[in-house]
């Protein structure tokens, strides 16, 4: 007898994923390491500088390792493995058909989870090999050239267990979203899906989307670290002279995300789970959660400056390749920026007001020594 | 969400993913539109789930299991097809081992859709757009207007808005396209396009 789906029991099938957003789909994998063999083989130089596939979805997997606590999968790059069904290998690969069937027109590529007695005991991912492939940041590209390394990113969230939320009645902004579109790093709810299957780095069940749930570092209003930073333009272009330049990174920018990054490093995120958390933010893919709580100290230190100016080198990329945004003109170099954003969060972050935090810095960058924090 | 930052950050933010987002798209299928779908598919039909049952066949790396679907044809609105006809998917459950693809279209017996498929080229699955073309007739058990659904169960208002570049904002199922409607919009679509490939 016909069973035509009653609309109650649709709108129960939508409305059941409405208060929990990504989509688990069952089994995972066991506490440890989980490879990955990499046989997506040569490639000409791809436009994010990676020198081949196997560097593309080494970034992919690596931006998963960066949530995961109990679990950590390793790319194998480079790997000389034959794919295969049930042969014991995590096989990642380009091929005309996966296991005897076509990709079809609209398919870039599929997973194929195997469990034995409901136990995941392997997972491959095929590329359509039909497709133009490049690896890049930023929308997709005209003329149907797609991102190896997102479709990668949504692929091994399969490997990892999540499912598609939009096949669930979910309506979220999510990488594992089951379509092709301009996202191009994980979000919150990822986020979320891959810490409610193995935790959060650092042991933390990490319940929302970072870990932490005691008391973070706070950080002050952002207006005031706008105006220092409009404070510093004004000094380096009048009383030092320094002439105008250029950065892709506008002001504001650089305010809101330096200031970001230091949020997360001084909550425990190394530098490569600051990176990128401000990235997800960038791209639009909400606010990731901080990683933990630090013991108090007398005096909160921050990290060592070669970092920070790092993330601000990276900052420059965010903008001019990934947000395409025109240059504008700053007499703040981008090492300048940053230190001197440093400091001032220091002075602030450890007792001292606004106006002192200004002076402290003046001292500094009129050569008159380091003055101590206020505490 | 649980908002962990000071003052004003979501606002930057805000203004950036407007930018950059676009919607709630990711990967890895490409949604092809309602135009594209009536003309690639071989046949499109309203057909009831008749019976569901999987297997293992050989391939040239080793074994994979397929699922082959029944149906029965209550109407054929592209192409021709007897009284029942029947699609074979990859993956399935065959005795202790399972092989799922995810976001592989899952049907049970009594399940009454319109499909879109093609099957050229033996796809991992038939269903034009792998699962866009699946759509679910539902039935309200009150008035017993029957309307039409994505294959996530969400209700479509358009035919226009397969496929959209940005996602349809959700309707309530009391707007969604009636059976009887996107029926008329498929043999329209059929009439006025020739054959894509």
């Amino acid at each position: 007898m016909r069973r035509t789906i009653l609309l109650s029991l649709a709108l129960l099938a939508v409305a059941a994923g409405v208060s929990q957003s990504y989509w688990v789909n069952g089994p995972s994998w066991p506490s440890g390491i989980v490879p990955v063999q990499i046989e997506l083989g040569a490639s000409p130089a791809l436009i994010d500088g990676c020198a081949d596939w196997s560097c593309s979805a080494a970034g992919a997997i690596n931006r998963w390792n960066l949530f995961m606590g109990r679990t950590q999968l390793q790319a194998v790059e480079r790997s000389t493995q034959a794919k295969g069904e049930l042969n014991g290998r995590n096989d990642m690969f380009f091929a005309a058909d996966m296991y005897g069937k076509a990709f079809g027109q609209d398919t870039l590529a599929l997973t194929t989870w195997w469990f034995r007695d409901d136990r995941l005991v392997e997972a491959d991912i095929g590329f359509n090999l039909s497709k133009k492939w490049d690896s890049y940041r930023g929308a997709t590209r005209p003329g149907a050239v797609y991102d190896l390394r997102r479709v990668a990113l949504h692929e091994l969230g399969h490997v990892l267990g999540l499912g598609h939320p939009n096949d669930h009645g979910q309506f979220v902004v999510a990488m594992m979203n089951g379509t092709i579109g301009n996202l191009d790093s994980l979000t919150v709810d990822d986020i979320a899906g891959i810490e409610a299957i193995y935790g959060a780095p650092g042991g933390s069940t990490g319940e929302s989307t970072g870990g932490a749930s005691g008391a973070t570092i706070s950080f002050p209003p952002r207006n005031e670290t706008y105006e220092f930073r409009g404070w510093l333009e004004s000094k380096y272009s009048t009383a030092l002279g320094r002439p105008a330049g250029l950065s892709y990174s506008d002001v504001e920018g650089s305010v809101v995300w330096v200031q970001e990054y230091l949020r997360y490093r001084l909550n425990t995120c190394s530098h490569e789970q600051s990176v990128e958390r401000v990235r997800i933010q960038i791209a639009g893919g909400g606010v990731p959660g901080v990683c933990g709580t630090t013991a108090s100290a007398p005096v909160i230190s921050f990290p060592p400056r070669n970092e920070t100016y790092g993330f601000r080198l990276q900052l420059e990329e965010f903008y001019r390749v990934d947000l395409a945004r025109a240059a504008v003109k700053t007499s703040v170099d981008a090492e300048g920026d940053v230190v001197w954003i440093q400091e001032y969060l220091r002075y602030r972050l450890n007792g001292c007001t606004h106006a002192q935090s200004l002076d402290r810095v003046t001292e500094q960058i009129e050569g008159r020594g380091v003055p101590p924090v206020c505490r | 969400m649980k908002n962990r930052g000071g003052a004003g950050r979501g606002l930057a933010a805000a203004v950036i993913v407007a930018g950059l987002a676009g919607g709630l798209q990711a990967a890895s299928v490409v949604a092809p539109t309602f135009d594209v779908m009536a003309a690639r598919a071989q046949a499109v039909f309203v057909g009831e789930t008749l019976d569901v049952r999987s297997r293992w066949v050989s391939t040239s790396s080793g074994r994979a299991i397929v699922t082959v679907v029944t149906f029965k044809v209550i109407r054929t609105l592209k192409g021709e097809l007897g009284g029942q006809t029947q699609l074979e998917f990859l993956g399935g459950t065959v005795g202790e081992y399972r092989m799922e693809v995810p976001g592989m279209p899952r049907f049970r017996v009594g399940d009454e859709d319109v499909l879109f498929v093609d099957e050229r080229g033996q796809p991992a699955s038939p269903i034009v757009g792998f699962m866009h073309g699946r759509f679910r007739v539902l039935e309200d058990p009150r008035s017993g207007r029957r309307s039409v659904a994505r294959h996530n169960f969400e209700p479509l208002a358009s035919v226009s808005d397969i496929g959209a570049a940005t996602p349809p904002a959700r309707v309530p199922s009391a707007q969604a396209l009636s059976l009887a409607a996107f029926e008329a919009d498929i043999a329209r679509a059929v009439r006025r396009q020739p054959q894509v490939r």
